[in-house]
């Protein structure tokens, strides 16, 4: 019986510093999560995906060299004659399709998914917060 | 086997898996507290709580594991640390037993980034290995109350 | 009265911090030919103290804007200047540049900028994609040429004779509907369709739309 009395007090006492975390901390999680734009995906989704997922990078050619996801083909609309194809070769029907840009290059992102989707290739998403996200996720490649 | 309850090799392994649960426990905790935004992302990854969920969880959880970590070492709280920490391990598996039906593809987030990425299969065997380690907490009880037991059946024969 | 007062007090107290802006918001029309669209934002500072320019910053890597210079004193004036890369831009396109003043970091000056990129000529869509084993319907591409632009198709072709190619012209050289067929839709097959212009002149532009078998 004692057990549980002080397990009791184990849940309440680690309550204090969790709760003076959700005030101050300056890395809390707020209450409510970033609401997804139409079209957009959070990067814990993704990794919760079976199968193939095909990785976009729609940064500028530098920031690409720079580093990018494992397997990311780089596809902007700049390049889009000489990697679409690169692109289809590589793409197989059904997969998934997940375009990401940087905090500085936000729109080319949708602008590249807008231009996959509109011809005819399906499951095509943004990724929310972009590069930063991913390279948070995966600060050592 | 050799080794009985109350012996010295006994009572050592029951203190060094206590001392190694508590370290464990401490270092999971640690390791979670400098950025809890990051370990609600984690804990969404499984796809389990909502988000709110999530938030309490990686708020309290990294304290509730470093406090039942040391409540291990402070013999007035020991029973109560020992139940928190193996509720805990019991939920972790379950949870890592869940994910591993549903293929979900992750990495744990056990150790926030103190260990390298380490996948749910691993950290299914790892979080194992520690509830094997609970049992010796458990022993000595356990042990205390069959030797009560058979004292008591003892005691009944004889009368 | 006492409102007067205020808005009084509130217009004079914005116009001390704020930069004045010529011409914040621009609409430029891009020529075919252009690859970049450069707009020139001019302001004064009206107020009575320096301004400091801290940070220029677009809503996307496709704008750069540059400054010549940070610090302006009363009466002084400048200019910003953005370029926006068309990179295969084509359509309507907005974007807006921040300009945040030392005084005021959470209330920049948001300058916006508008371009309509003509599109000389349109291949929807540029994918028809055949699922192995699926019957082998025809399935169309439709090439367009943007009214007013002086281009015209000349040609429609395959690089692989695995495809069947029918080019049925709307307007002369305007415009043209290209069905495709493949022959054989019982394993993966790719083809590229090359749609050929007489535009610019001196170096005319091939558009291609790609037919998979997959």
């Amino acid at each position: 019986m004692t057990g549980w009395r002080q397990a009791g007090l184990i849940l309440c006492a680690s309550a204090i510093p969790g709760a003076f975390s959700a005030a101050f901390h300056p890395r809390r999680p707020g209450w409510v999560q970033d609401a997804l734009k139409p079209g957009e995906i959070r990067l814990a989704d993704v990794e919760g995906w079976r199968g193939t997922v095909r990785w976009v990078d729609a940064r500028s050619n530098g920031d690409y060299d720079l580093g990018h996801a494992p397997g990311a083909l780089h596809l902007d609309l700049l390049s889009w004659p000489a990697a679409f194809p690169l692109f289809l070769d590589q793409w197989q029907p059904g997969e998934k399709v997940v375009v990401y840009c940087g905090a500085s290059s936000c729109h080319l992102a949708e602008e590249v998914a807008e231009k996959l989707r509109a011809n005819g290739i399906d499951s095509v998403y943004v990724l929310q917060g972009g590069w930063e996200v991913w390279k948070a996720r995966h600060p050592s490649q | 086997m050799g080794v009985k309850p109350g012996s010295v090799v006994f009572r050592w392994a029951v203190r060094v898996s206590g001392f190694l649960l508590a370290l464990a426990f401490v270092l999971a905790g640690g390791s979670k507290v400098a950025d809890p935004a990051a370990f609600a992302e984690e804990v969404m990854r499984y796809q389990l709580v909502p988000w709110a969920g999530a938030v309490v969880v990686a708020l309290w959880l990294p304290y509730l594991e470093i406090l039942g970590g040391l409540g291990l070492l402070w013999r007035p709280v020991r029973a109560g640390a020992r139940l928190v920490v193996t509720v805990l391990l019991l939920t972790f598996t379950g949870v890592l037993i869940s994910a591993l039906r549903r293929g979900l593809n992750l990495d744990c987030g056990c150790f926030g980034r103190l260990t390298g990425p380490t996948t749910v299969t691993q950290a299914f065997w790892r979080d194992f290995g520690l509830l094997a380690l609970t049992a010796f907490l458990w022993a000595p009880e356990f042990a205390g109350r069959v030797r009560r037991i058979t004292a008591a059946e003892g005691d009944k024969e004889k009368g | 009265m006492k409102l007067v007062a205020v808005c009084l007090f509130v217009l004079t107290a914005s116009a001390f911090a704020e930069l004045q802006w010529d011409n914040p918001d621009q609409n430029i029309l891009a020529k075919v030919t252009d690859r970049t669209v450069v707009a020139k934002y001019h302001f004064t500072n009206a107020g009575k103290e320096l301004v400091t320019i801290e940070a220029v910053r677009t809503s996307c890597g496709c704008t750069t804007a540059t400054l010549a210079k940070k610090d302006y004193s009363p009466g002084e004036s400048g200019e910003i200047e953005a370029r926006f890369e068309i990179g295969g831009r084509v359509g309507h396109q907005e974007k807006a540049i921040l300009v945040t003043t030392k005084g005021e970091p959470h209330n920049p000056s948001v300058l916006h900028l508008v371009v309509e990129i003509p599109e000389t000529i349109k291949v929807q869509p540029e994918l028809v994609l055949w699922r192995v084993g699926e019957a082998a319907e025809p399935k169309t591409i439709k090439v367009t040429v943007a009214d007013g632009s002086p281009a015209k198709i000349l040609a429609v072709v395959t690089d692989t004779p695995t495809v069947k190619l029918s080019v049925a012209e709307g307007l002369p050289g305007k415009s043209a509907t290209v069905t495709v067929t493949p022959n054989d839709t019982s394993r993966p097959e790719g083809a590229t369709v090359m749609i050929k212009t007489d535009y610019p002149a001196d170096n005319p532009e091939a558009h291609y739309a790609y037919v998979r078998i997959k």
